[in-house]
């Protein structure tokens, strides 16, 4: 189980800024991003489309880099990372979850929840038991061994939740995840997004639904790469 | 550290996902071991045949035979048919080698000529041999019927000829052959015996005893107008005296022919020279057939580099949940190793297969080199060809290969 101490540091960026240059166009995604998110956080980001939103998601997940400014995570300075550590960690510490689910087509909803143990190490059998485990607590424990094209949008969401914390991560990284569903079947993946949020890990998500802030502690904004208002909830 | 069982089953699983593209990118290695192994199995064969007949013409043999064998390392061919027409050997050779006190059971000189045997309305390509009536003794003649001509049937310059058992079907098939007339080109020759069948081609006769028509050496100098020689060969009394009576036989010659007129060779050197010469030849039937499977590996090198253009989105979502490059390198080059492995060893088993039908119409034998060499080769066209393909995947960055479809 995730510790549930009160302030540690997950992310703290300073002055981060990504620019993406392929010499002809030169974008300016992320300005001078200064942010620092605490355990135990729901932060909701908001932003329009292209507003950067999904590139500071990229990085604070390890899977970008950014091009200036620093980025310290769970204790580790993200631009010294080697593809090896920024691999384990993601493995490890971080869960993702993605608008358009993601998952492999052809592995049963099963196969997909253990990929992550696969990619640490974990023999067969406790990787099925946990990612049994995971798929019970998303509710999907009799649709363990269907496709995802046998599921519907809701359950295939349910299913790439239980993919994100199967491997017990401190962070849950959402983008978007209910843009893809409709409102009941959203309605109830960020009921589950809240509930994993209760259980003490570190949530941010990214939206464009203000509805959204209701159940965050923290809301975001992003407007052309720069953070332009930053509310505490409750 | 992931279990390279794992990366395993998920190679087996993609391949198997994409069965008909998998057979058909291990077609191209299946096609390339099977051509090395069934070519190189079609050369040695041969190699093995032909030393089968020279030994089944008998052993302790000294073959003297026209032009300077020893001076061209791989030429007997060309040297050998270059210098039937000009052969210096003559009678009196046989005669001074005979007359030798040496420990030899048998003298016999002869010439070949390619001509056309009918009777009837058959006729049938065949090799006259003109050989004198001491062949007998030195070469392995088997009587099927009727006997093999005599010294007196020589001297007398008759017409007669001893035909072999495929001369005889094919100019007889069913019906009785002795005493009849059959025609050797313009002359007419009568039939006074059959040899046993021996199979295939044979001993020195480029046609193959079976497909021969002995007739007397008089009779075929007479009607042929031929005084030359092509061969005279020696039968040795006792293994051990081979050396000694090779340079005897070498030194007596050489107080009548040039040192470049003739060679004197055993059994053994001949062999050893037919041996270079069908191993260049194997050699470069394999050759031919490695081309093949190297183009087998650029069809997996393609193959793979497809899927992985394909597989993007799912190369990135594997690194998204944390596949290490090197997870990702593994994954997809046991993909490439799996192909080469699995359609090396079809091919073996496919070459196998192909030089045991082969074998029906020409003699074939696989040899352990050419198995093990192109089945090596193939799954080290897997590993060098999938390499490329695999680190592309690995080096893929994620957030890139996330955002394609």
């Amino acid at each position: 189980m995730v510790k549930k101490s009160n302030k540690s540091l997950i992310f703290q960026a300073k002055k981060l800024g990504k620019i993406y240059d392929n010499g002809i166009v030169r974008v300016e995604a992320l300005k001078d991003i200064n942010l620092t998110i605490y355990s135990g956080e729901f932060v909701v980001l908001f932003g329009r489309s292209g507003s950067g939103k999904s590139t500071l998601m990229n990085i604070l997940g390890l899977l970008d880099q950014p091009t200036s400014g620093e980025l310290r995570l769970i204790g580790e300075e993200a631009s010294k990372l080697s593809s090896q550590r920024a691999a384990k960690l993601r493995n490890k510490r971080i869960g993702f979850i993605f608008q358009t689910f993601n998952l492999l087509p052809r592995m049963s909803a099963l196969e997909n929840v253990e990929l992550p143990l696969i990619y640490s190490g974990i023999n067969q059998e406790e990787r099925l038991a946990r990612a049994k485990k995971k798929l019970v607590q998303v509710g999907l424990e009799k649709r363990m061994n269907h496709l995802p094209s046998q599921l519907s949008g809701g359950q295939q969401q349910r299913v790439a939740i239980a993919r994100a914390l199967v491997n017990e991560p401190d962070i849950v990284l959402a983008d978007e995840p209910t843009g893809n569903l409709d409102s009941r079947s959203g309605q109830e993946i960020l009921d589950l997004i809240a509930k994993i949020n209760k259980q003490g890990r570190t949530v941010f998500l990214i939206t464009h639904d203000p509805q959204i802030a209701n159940y965050s502690t923290r809301a975001l904004t992003l407007e052309d790469g720069q953070l332009i208002s930053d509310h505490k909830n409750g | 550290m992931v279990e390279i069982k794992e990366l395993f089953l998920a190679a087996m699983r993609t391949l198997l996902a994409n069965k008909t593209r998998s057979f058909l990118t291990m077609l191209g290695v299946i096609i390339g071991v099977a051509s090395v192994i069934t070519l190189v199995s079609i050369g040695s064969g041969l190699k093995s045949y032909i030393a089968d007949q020279f030994e089944s013409l008998g052993s302790n043999l000294i073959y003297v035979v026209a032009g300077d064998l020893s001076s061209s390392g791989a030429g007997i061919g060309r040297e050998m048919m270059s210098s039937v027409y000009s052969s210096k050997l003559e009678e009196k050779h046989v005669e001074v080698i005979g007359n030798l006190s040496l420990p030899i059971i048998g003298v016999s000189g002869y010439f070949e000529l390619p001509m056309e045997a009918k009777y009837e309305e058959n006729d049938f390509f065949t090799t006259g041999m003109a050989v004198d009536a001491s062949y007998g003794d030195v070469g392995k003649i088997d009587i099927e019927e009727g006997k093999f001509f005599s010294a007196i049937a020589e001297e007398r310059n008759k017409k007669v000829v001893v035909i072999g058992a495929k001369l005889k079907e094919e100019l007889f098939s069913l019906r009785p052959a002795l005493g009849k007339e059959i025609m050797l080109g313009d002359y007419s020759f009568k039939v006074i015996g059959v040899l046993k069948e021996q199979g295939g081609t044979g001993g020195l006769s480029s046609m193959g005893v079976d497909n021969v028509a002995m007739i007397p050496l008089q009779t075929g100098r007479n009607v042929y107008n031929r005084e030359n020689l092509q061969n005279i060969l020696v039968k040795v009394e006792g293994e051990e005296n081979i050396p000694m009576v090779k340079e005897r036989i070498e030194k007596k010659l050489l107080d009548y022919l040039e040192e470049d007129e003739f060679s004197v060779v055993d059994q053994k050197q001949m062999l050893d020279k037919i041996g270079s010469i069908l191993g260049v030849l194997t050699l470069a039937l394999g050759g031919i057939a490695a081309i093949s499977l190297l183009v087998g590996g650029i069809g997996i090198m393609n193959i793979m580099l497809v899927s992985v253009t394909e597989r993007t989105h799912e190369i990135g979502l594997r690194k998204a949940v944390g596949a290490q490059p090197r997870d990702i390198l593994i994954q997809f080059l046991i993909e490439a190793v799996v192909l080469s492995f699995l359609g090396g060893l079809i091919g073996v088993i496919m070459g196998f297969g192909g030089s045991l039908i082969l074998n029906s119409f020409l003699e074939t034998s696989v040899t352990w080199w050419s198995v093990l060499l192109a089945f090596g080769v193939s799954v080290l066209v897997g590993v060098v060809f999938g390499v490329i393909p695999a680190s592309r995947a690995a080096k893929l960055n994620p957030i890139e290969a996330l955002r394609r479809e």
